[in-house]
């Protein structure tokens, strides 16, 4: 369930990112193995495992996996997933109505 | 074995990353995320061409065009004008003038909410005088929620062709866009690019 439930995310059905999410998009630009490669070095280097993790340790991760990336393109997609992250956490904390 | 909770709520309670039933629970996850080949935002070049301009960096873009985008406001009668450059699941703000609330904390939308991916998908401008009464827009939680009913977005290109974002105004209120409106928008928007790419030094 999305745990924002109530929030101004929930209200604009957008859901909180998960890593496999991220991973996913990340994939989508450099292709499933280097994700995987790169996600499980920034993982590794910042020892948050699991794909559980709090909106707070995947913002670690990304930002992690941001700074070490070489290929521009990655970068851009994992700060997209940032982006995103931002975006449903900023919502979590706004109410609003539909109008 | 969930997809949101991953292979430790399964029965591989000791699945870390980069053991062998981590990569097998996570290569059947991206199975069918394969590189995107069909969608504009995912396109290497364009992604290079942002990276090179660095243009998903608020600080560095705000600077530059702030100015533009406030007399691409000021022209058109808007109250909000921006800088969107788009990215593969979510658009920065990264430049802006005259925006407030959650958009100017985030300084982002996500790619799906975006009218500018629109235009970085099409290569077009795209004017949507009121989101309520479009079939496109009118689900649109910008619309729906926080109540934008206008939008009028021009392409920021590059000089090697690359559509890295939009200038656009939005508006609280339906309306409809000139030709001296949108004359204006794409001044502003020539005039963006060629500021990113001076400062980029390309």
């Amino acid at each position: 369930m999305d745990r924002s439930t109530g929030t101004g995310a929930a209200l604009r059905g957008l859901a909180r990112p998960t890593v496999v999410d991220w991973l996913k998009e990340i994939a989508g630009v450099v292709g499933p193995s280097e994700a995987l490669l790169a996600w499980s070095r920034a993982t590794l280097a910042t020892g948050l495992h699991g794909t559980a993790l709090t909106p707070a340790q995947m913002r670690v991760v990304g930002e992690r996996l941001a700074a070490d990336a070489t290929d521009p393109r990655l970068r851009l997609a994992v700060r997209s997933c940032l982006l995103r992250l931002r975006v449903h956490g900023a919502l979590e904390t706004t109410k609003g109505a539909p109008r | 074995m969930t997809t949101e909770q991953g292979p430790r709520a399964g029965t591989a309670e000791d699945a870390v990353e980069g053991s062998p039933e981590w990569y097998a629970w996570m290569a059947r996850q991206l199975a069918t995320a394969a590189p995107v080949t069909d969608d504009a935002l995912y396109d290497h070049d364009r992604l290079d061409a942002v990276a090179a301009l660095r243009a998903d960096e608020v600080e560095h873009v705000q600077p530059l065009v702030g100015d533009l985008l406030a007399r691409g406001a000021a022209e058109t009668g808007a109250p909000v004008a921006m800088l969107n450059v788009v990215l593969t699941g979510a658009q920065v703000i990264a430049g802006a003038h005259g925006l407030t609330g959650w958009m100017a904390e985030a300084r982002a939308t996500p790619a799906e909410w975006a009218l500018c991916a629109r235009v970085v998908r099409s290569g077009e401008e795209l004017v949507v005088p009121d989101l309520a009464a479009d079939a496109t827009t009118r689900e649109n939680p910008l619309s729906t929620v926080d109540g934008l009913r206008t939008y009028a977005g021009v392409p920021v290109r590059t000089r090697s062709g690359h559509v890295v974002g939009s200038v656009c105004v939005m508006g609280g209120e339906p309306r409809e866009f000139s030709g001296a409106d949108l004359d204006a928008l794409r001044a502003v928007a020539a005039e963006a690019a060629q500021r990113l790419e001076g400062a980029a030094g390309a």
